[in-house]
């Protein structure tokens, strides 16, 4: 997760200042988890609210 | 006017007042100003007090009433506004150091509209950094205390709105919600949250957190409060993109105080998993309420519900990073330490991650549809858990141990992320005197029946008679 987190910022521009490091891992972490059911969801055929409308 | 005459009185009583003639707009006004200023340091409720333009807006205000003027609805009432609202000559810091000397030039669409209805704004309530957190312990203007009982959270991110509402600093509050920013201090003060259907109101002039999921609210101490609060609010604006164009209804002519035949959905999986037992004691009672008042509880089914958290926080933080970019990279050392983490969370994501959730969304919107097919609102609890202490990283919700964040957005998130409309309003207490909220959504564009059946209960139970000590 460590490695993928140095890539993931360094593709991004950003490189993560080593003194917050874990801070942003743990947070990096808790993103993912929270994701992971919405990355498994099947959206097939489904389109995005790309502007969003509720109804 | 004191304490106890002005805690007699709501928006709607004091409006009313007002227009007869009984009270005058500066008398009001002192007496919420001489509230603050005793109340304010103890609380936080306020960054900036405007007194001098307040009292100058209230002789206007009694000066135009003597003249003959046709009062607004909101003529000479003080109501206050979440720091993140744009106000002309006065700054706005969004509760962050970043904008602390940042004074917009012009007022935000709402903030006009109610300056237009005759609002008196004594001054700007404290928030969570950037609206981007739900406790308001705010690094850098204090943090907002409950209150109910000052060691326990007010919530956010609209806390220091809740706090002036529940302690008559003020007869309303504009709030703002992303994840639940209204409807959670709402819950946690013991006052009435409302958030409009996405694109009501317009979210010209607000501080943006995430442009897709952002939604101005009001806040009152009653269902009546909110729905005249609403009436002013909403609107079409053309120059806001995500603001809709739509009949505006009199909230106030829906609350008829009936709600037999309302249809009212139970999604007991998930909204009532693992409830604090006052919880969920609290809720049964409310929903007896309903059933003798002659709604019909039909049990549905939000498969989607458990999908919320993940698809709010993949649309919320690139978008809020969007926003925060160019600050982050100038002045990040000037953020607090959980916002500034939170945001840059969001330059990490995938593209692909953050168009997921927009069609997850989708599905959600979708879901929600073909349920209000067979009922007319959702019913669930505002918090699944009881108010957490401000020192309370974790709560206990049933046998689960999580952030107290995670436990406090579980049920308000839902109607974020699908943009329907919700309220908050008080359904009991705890033995320890603090307050419960019970939550009623409704469908898109239709909040005037969430207001009929909230204002129903609220007439029958009467929780609101309750008020703080303090």
């Amino acid at each position: 997760m460590n490695e993928m987190l140095k890539k993931l910022s360094e593709a991004s521009g950003w490189v993560i200042p080593e003194e917050r490091f874990d801070e942003i891992a743990a947070l990096y972490k808790g993103t993912a988890d929270d994701t992971r059911a919405v990355r498994e969801f099947d959206v097939t055929g489904v389109v995005p609210a790309r502007v969003f409308k509720a109804e | 006017m004191n304490d106890a005459d002005l805690k007699k009185l709501t928006l709607a009583s004091a409006a009313r007042r007002i227009r007869r003639k009984e009270i005058s707009a500066v008398e009001l006004t002192a007496a919420v100003l001489q509230r603050i200023a005793r109340l304010n340091d103890r609380t936080r409720a306020f960054i900036t007090v405007t007194a001098d333009r307040a009292l100058a807006r209230a002789h206007a205000a009694d000066r135009e009433l003597l003249n003959g003027a046709t009062a607004g609805p909101l003529h000479g009432v003080p109501l206050s506004l979440k720091d993140l609202y744009d106000t002309k000559g006065v700054r706005t810091t969004a509760g962050s150091k970043v904008f602390a000397d940042r004074i917009p030039n012009e007022d935000g669409f709402v903030v006009q509209k109610i300056q237009d209805a005759g609002a008196v704004v004594p001054g700007k309530n404290n928030l969570h950094e950037f609206a981007y957190g739900v406790t308001t312990v705010n690094p850098h203007y204090g943090t907002a205390r409950n209150p109910w009982n000052p060691d326990y959270l007010c919530g956010g991110s609209s806390g220091g709105s809740g706090v002036a509402v529940a302690l008559s600093m003020g007869f309303g509050s504009l709030g703002s919600y992303t994840g639940g920013s209204i409807r959670i201090p709402a819950s946690l003060c013991g006052v009435v949250g409302l958030k409009p259907t996405y694109g009501r109101c317009s979210l010209r002039g607000v501080v943006p957190l995430s442009w897709s999921l952002d939604h101005p609210g009001p806040m009152g101490q009653t269902v009546e409060d909110v729905a005249l609060m609403l009436g002013v609010m909403a609107g079409y604006d053309a120059a806001d993109p995500f603001c809709q164009d739509k009949p505006v209804p009199s909230y106030l002519d829906a609350l008829t105080g009936s709600v037999k035949g309302l249809r009212i959905g139970l999604p007991r999986s998930y909204f009532f998993d693992g409830l604090a037992p006052e919880v969920d004691a609290a809720l049964n009672a409310a929903l007896k309420t309903y059933e003798r008042l002659g709604a019909d509880i039909v049990d549905i089914d939000l498969k989607t519900a458990g999908l919320q958290r993940g698809v709010w926080s993949q649309i919320a933080s690139p978008e809020a990073y969007a926003y925060h970019e160019e600050y982050l990279s100038k002045q990040g050392d000037r953020y607090g330490a959980d916002v500034r983490g939170r945001l840059e969370i969001g330059r990490l994501l995938l593209s692909i991650d953050y168009v997921r959730a927009q069609r997850v969304r989708t599905v959600m919107k979708e879901e929600c549809r073909k349920v209000f097919e067979s009922v007319d609102v959702i019913v669930t609890p505002s918090l699944p858990v009881t108010p957490p202490r401000i020192d309370q990283t974790t709560v206990q919700r049933g046998s689960v141990t999580e952030p107290t964040g995670v436990a406090l957005t579980r049920c308000t998130r839902h109607f974020n992320v699908t943009g329907l409309p919700a309220i908050s309003l008080t359904c009991g207490f705890t033995r320890d005197g603090l307050p419960i909220g019970m939550q009623i959504a409704g469908r898109a564009f239709d909040e005037a029946v969430v207001l009929r059946a909230a204002h129903a209960y609220e007439q029958d139970a009467k929780w609101f008679e309750r008020r703080p000590e303090m």
